[in-house]
């Protein structure tokens, strides 16, 4: 434990939590940004300088880029995405192993990409383009998914170490995507986990999900509305050690609670991190 | 099945409507259409959800109306950027033609109003060198050009007095009341009948700027919203003392 390096706990910065944030910025290692958000409503960019003149580091993570989608990556997009990095001095920046778009229609959503050798040259190629755009590697973020779009040729940990060895960038770990995931399709959380490249990992997101029964048949969902849960915890407790050093991000995208609240659910993150390691 | 096939034909489940009664399916589908259907729903109620958030006082004066309307909208107006926030625009001109409330239209078209004053005075806090008044004028006129709010304010009055005469209504009073609340003075009285005088003076204790600090967003009060709130209030004087 004494040899383990420091791991960074964050927040995920959503428009309720401006405010608060601005007036106690250090109460987490970093913050996380959705840049979509700030493309066209400026409002909070105030918000995020002040941190940043205040020393606080923000993570930047994309949701709309279509990596995985068919029509040419949004130039004006990634330069948009560009510009606040660099404003922000951002230390990570990620995006989705995901599609977006139909045509130029925005799905609102993260579609599932087959884990076909078609689908990884076409995914890399797009990297490719968005990483020449932004200047910068990515970190790719496994998703959570209900549907597999055809035969597999790779599994879901297997298709993003090649992304990411074909590619150069790097991978964001998102625990309870993997706990989504795996619950829905029948998936051995470990043996994901142990095909994974963690050399890779720059970045772990911990979230909370709910569990419905959809027409009959029960899956987890991606809501990231809730606490996180237990079954999230234990599988990041699991690895932590493993995973030392790489922050850490507890996301709550819907049912914000006031910010009190969330540091409540990362400090328990933190002490409980602790535990398990000692 | 090649990846831009396979995409295209999960894109075209998702993106039918809710409840429409088109063919959902073909036989060909080789999805999971149960597991599918958790996109199709998360695609249709998030943009519902965001019309809801663009449109407060037309969501809350139509109730559940206002979530089939704003889906009838939304298959026929796909939205092509990745920020929701000018999600909406034209909802009032199309909503003419579907409610037969020309107070309903008022409403939306009230909303899209603050979207578009409050979107042009976000975007204005990042160009630096212009003007504060410049910034308030052009804020000011975003506002006349998408309120109309002499007509607005008149069918609600129209409205009102109906209730104060026994008349049926067409909408539950405390609805109009509610859209009373948030536009009160906001307001060119010249065109009002006594009897729709008389109901502006029952409301003219309250002020402008909370009417439309209510108007903006709650808790984005800033030194631009007050000053744009001040010169709005002193416009409007000016019209209620150059009035006939």
């Amino acid at each position: 434990m004494a040899n383990q390096p420091q791991t960074q706990f964050g927040l995920g910065l959503r428009q309720t939590l401006h405010s608060e944030a601005a007036t106690l910025p250090h109460c987490v290692d970093f913050w996380e940004i959705h840049p979509e958000n700030y493309f066209y409503d400026r409002r909070n960019i105030d918000v995020l300088l002040a941190l940043r003149a205040e020393g606080v580091l923000i993570s930047v993570h994309g949701v709309a880029m279509n990596l995985g989608g068919q029509a040419p990556l949004d130039q004006s997009h990634l330069a948009k995405f560009r510009a606040l990095a660099e404003q922000l001095e951002a230390p990570m920046v990620s995006e989705h192993l995901a599609w977006t778009h139909d045509d130029e229609v925005y799905l609102n959503d993260l579609l599932p990409l087959p884990l076909t050798h078609e689908a990884l040259l076409h995914f890399c190629e797009r990297v490719d383009q968005a990483q020449a755009a932004i200047g910068r590697p990515l970190l790719i973020e496994n998703p959570s998914t209900y549907l597999l779009l055809g035969t597999p040729d790779y599994h879901e940990a297997e298709f993003l170490n090649e992304v990411s060895r074909r590619t150069g960038c790097g991978l964001l770990l998102d625990i309870n995507n993997i706990v989504v995931s795996a619950f829905n399709h029948r998936w051995d959380v470990h043996d994901y986990l142990e095909r994974l490249d963690f050399s890779k990992v720059g970045e772990i997101h911990i979230a909370g999900h709910a569990q419905e029964l959809f027409a009959g048949q029960v899956l987890k969902i991606d809501t990231h509305d809730q606490p996180v849960s237990e079954d999230v915890f234990e599988l990041y407790f699991e690895y932590s050690e493993l995973l030392a050093g790489i922050p850490v991000l507890l996301e709550r995208d819907g049912n914000i609670p006031p910010l009190s609240e969330l540091l409540s659910e990362l400090a328990h993150l933190q002490r409980a991190r602790k535990v398990v390691c000692a | 099945m090649r990846l831009a096939q396979q995409q295209r034909q999960l894109a075209d489940y998702i993106r039918t409507p809710l409840g429409g009664t088109r063919q959902t399916l073909t036989s060909d589908y080789p999805h999971d259409p149960i597991r599918s259907a958790v996109h199709r729903r998360h695609h249709w109620l998030s943009y519902q959800s965001a019309m809801a958030t663009n449109f407060p006082l037309t969501a809350a004066v139509l109730g559940e109306e206002f979530s089939q309307l704003a889906l009838k909208y939304l298959a026929l107006h796909p939205w092509r950027q990745t920020s929701l926030t000018g999600l909406g625009e034209g909802f009032s001109e199309w909503l003419s033609g579907c409610v037969e409330r020309r107070f309903v239209v008022d409403c939306a078209r009230f909303d899209f109003a603050r979207q578009c004053a409050l979107r042009l005075h976000c975007s204005q806090r990042s160009i630096a060198g212009t003007p504060k008044t410049e910034q308030l004028d052009s804020i000011y006129a975003v506002l006349c050009e998408h309120l109309l709010i002499e007509p607005f304010v008149w069918n609600v009055a129209d409205l009102w007095q109906s209730h104060l005469d026994g008349r049926p209504l067409c909408v539950e009073p405390a609805q109009v009341w509610m859209v009373f609340q948030r536009v009160e003075q906001a307001v060119v009285y010249s065109s009002l009948t006594p009897a729709q005088h008389q109901l502006r003076l029952s409301l003219a204790e309250r002020s402008v700027a909370s009417a439309l600090t209510d108007a903006f967003e709650r808790g984005q009060s800033t030194d631009v919203t007050a000053d744009l709130l001040h010169l709005i209030q002193s416009r409007l004087i000016i019209g209620w003392e150059q009035r006939p």
